[in-house]
């Protein structure tokens, strides 16, 4: 079968958006974000320190994402 | 009865069944050479799903994880971002090696590449970085082992005796059974683990600080450098953090262990839910984790090595059963990733070096008995790395980890067809130069100017390969033709 385009970008629009969200999302986990607005103990977030508990949302997004992905038959 | 007799007897308890499963998977076994290293490509996603999470977590995830909570702080929750990242990987790559696996026969990481780069010489270099980087994990997870056994039974059992009886059943039951055997013991110790770690971790932060609510205010009161980053000794700097990203992901998933279950799997869409899923148990294992090593510095600072803090703090402040159980599954950790290597490196030496260059027209029976020789040699070598050196658990699954990182431009190549082709000549350079790198930031210049070694020694590696690329002869065209189109139709046209 002959390669229509490159693997590397999407071809689909569920395709970008998947990317794109995964990808924005672990920005939030990566340095700058992290070390600088997220990386704090305050404010408690249900008890647990700000960072700790930042991080642990971005996770949970991400698997979301590619629960998502999976469900769409990406 | 004393804690440490509750805690071995467990330990050996747990080691006989793993035994007694490595004998029955023998009884089951097909005999041929598929069956023995692939499980004849039959898994399905439960046995797999647990397979690869027992196998990504090891001693690491007891000890290794624990202690760099404790020495480093709240920074090794970034283990999330690996662990996540993980499972887009194993959508997106591992699925498309399994379908090039199952269309070409495939069953070693040499196989895909010496295939689409048609040469011997990328067999054999793609063979040693997959051995020489994943004795390296032999070492840790065996070095673990031995440190979990001297601990539960309070240093009555030395650390040398206890590497050596842990690897010894390892082996065995990987020697009786293939992978069939591996996949099994991996079963019990995927289960096993995850549920040791959580109640081991509850158990203790509820006795010793009131819950992990009350855990977290008393770490904001005493040690709050615990909970930012960089941490106290300012480990975990924005290079470090996205260069382990980086590195335990890829350089994991890239090696020869995890692409083999890759392999086996029974159809592409079990990959994706592999990849889909794997994240939750994975990235939800550090939570315990964090519980112990944070704990564990304000109850017991100064520890010599502060990877021991889980097994002993159970020792210390656990009821024996329940310490006993939790130290059985550290063992199940530890060893589920062991018998892998030993399995991988196995089948390598076996398909890659034997079978390939040495008897090319024996039968299946007599690879399955090389194989099984070789679990000795690698069982032998283990024991001696592990014996002899000591250094830092987490510190060797880095360099572990980097060095199968290095394959991460070739097997894009192949697996990621895009408007320039990756060259064999391209690829060999690029390993040569990202091993150089490797070494130069590793022990000459460590981690210059804060950033990863591993994001160095990829990043020469990329370059290279793409540069070297672009002025030598890529693979023919019936191979391109025939690879990246089998990966076009497979993702493009719904054929998993």
């Amino acid at each position: 079968m002959r390669i229509q385009q490159s693997h590397y970008r999407p071809r689909s629009r569920n395709g970008w958006i998947a990317v794109v969200s995964f990808l924005g999302l672990m920005g939030l986990a990566q340095p700058p974000i992290v070390h600088s607005l997220a990386n704090r103990i305050e404010p408690w977030i249900l008890g647990v320190p700000f960072l700790y508990a930042y991080l642990l949302a971005v996770y949970i997004a991400m698997i979301g994402v590619l629960l998502w992905v999976q469900r769409r038959g990406l | 009865m004393e804690p440490w007799v509750v805690a071995t007897t467990l330990i050996f308890l747990y080691l006989v069944l793993a035994l007694v499963l490595g004998l029955i998977a023998n009884r089951r076994s097909e005999g041929d050479l598929e069956d023995f290293l692939l499980m004849g490509r039959k898994t399905g996603f439960i046995m797999l799903y647990l397979t690869v999470v027992a196998t990504y977590h090891s001693a690491f995830a007891f000890l290794g994880s624990g202690g760099f909570f404790y020495t480093h702080g709240i920074g090794f929750w970034s283990a999330g971002t690996w662990t996540v990242l993980v499972g887009a990987i194993t959508y997106v790559l591992g699925s498309r090696i399994w379908a090039l696996g199952k269309r070409f026969g495939y069953i070693t990481p040499a196989d895909l590449m010496a295939d689409f780069y048609e040469s011997d010489a990328v067999r054999i270099i793609v063979a040693i970085v997959s051995v020489l980087f994943t004795i390296l994990y032999i070492q840790v997870q065996a070095q673990g082992l031995g440190y979990i056994l001297s601990a539960a039974s309070g240093d009555r059992i030395s650390f040398e005796l206890g590497t050596l009886i842990l690897l010894v059943v390892a082996a065995g039951y990987l020697a009786l059974g293939g992978l069939r055997a591996v996949y099994w013991t991996d079963v019990l110790q995927g289960v096993w683990m995850y549920a040791a770690v959580w109640i081991g971790a509850l158990v203790l932060t509820y006795k010793l600080f009131g819950g992990p609510l009350a855990l977290w205010r008393r770490l904001a009161a005493e040690r709050p450098d615990l909970l930012t980053l960089p941490g106290p000794e300012g480990y975990f700097g924005p290079g470090m953090w996205f260069g382990m990203t980086i590195a335990l992901s890829f350089g994991i998933v890239l090696q020869p262990h995890i692409m083999i279950r890759y392999y086996s799997a029974t159809s592409g869409r079990v990959i994706k839910w592999l990849g889909a899923t794997t994240p939750i148990y994975l990235m939800t294992l550090y939570i315990p984790a964090a519980l112990v090593g944070l704990g564990g510095a304000l109850v017991m600072p100064g520890l010599e090595r502060p990877d021991r803090i889980f097994p002993l703090m159970l020792i210390e402040h656990a009821p024996p059963v329940l310490a006993g159980l939790v130290l059985a599954g550290a063992t199940a950790a530890a060893m589920s990733t062991l018998d892998s290597i030993l399995h991988s490196n196995m089948t390598v030496l076996t398909r890659d070096v034997y079978q390939r260059y040495i008897r090319p027209e024996a039968t299946d029976r007599h690879y399955v008995w090389v194989g099984r020789a070789l679990i000795a040699l690698l069982l032998v070598v283990g024991y001696v790395l592990s014996v002899r050196t000591y250094a830092f658990l987490v510190t060797l699954v880095m360099l572990s980890g980097s060095g199968a990182l290095q394959l991460l431009p070739g097997i894009l190549g192949v697996c990621m067809p895009g408007k320039r082709l990756m060259t064999r000549t391209g690829v060999l350079a690029g390993i040569a130069v990202g091993m150089v790198t490797l070494y130069i930031m590793l022990f000459v210049n460590p981690n210059w100017l804060g950033v990863h070694h591993g994001v160095w020694a990829l990043g020469a590696n990329f370059f290279t390969t793409r540069a070297v690329s672009r002025f030598t002869a890529p693979p023919s065209v019936a191979t391109v033709e025939r690879i990246h189109g089998e990966i076009e139709s497979f993702v493009y046209a719904d054929r998993s």
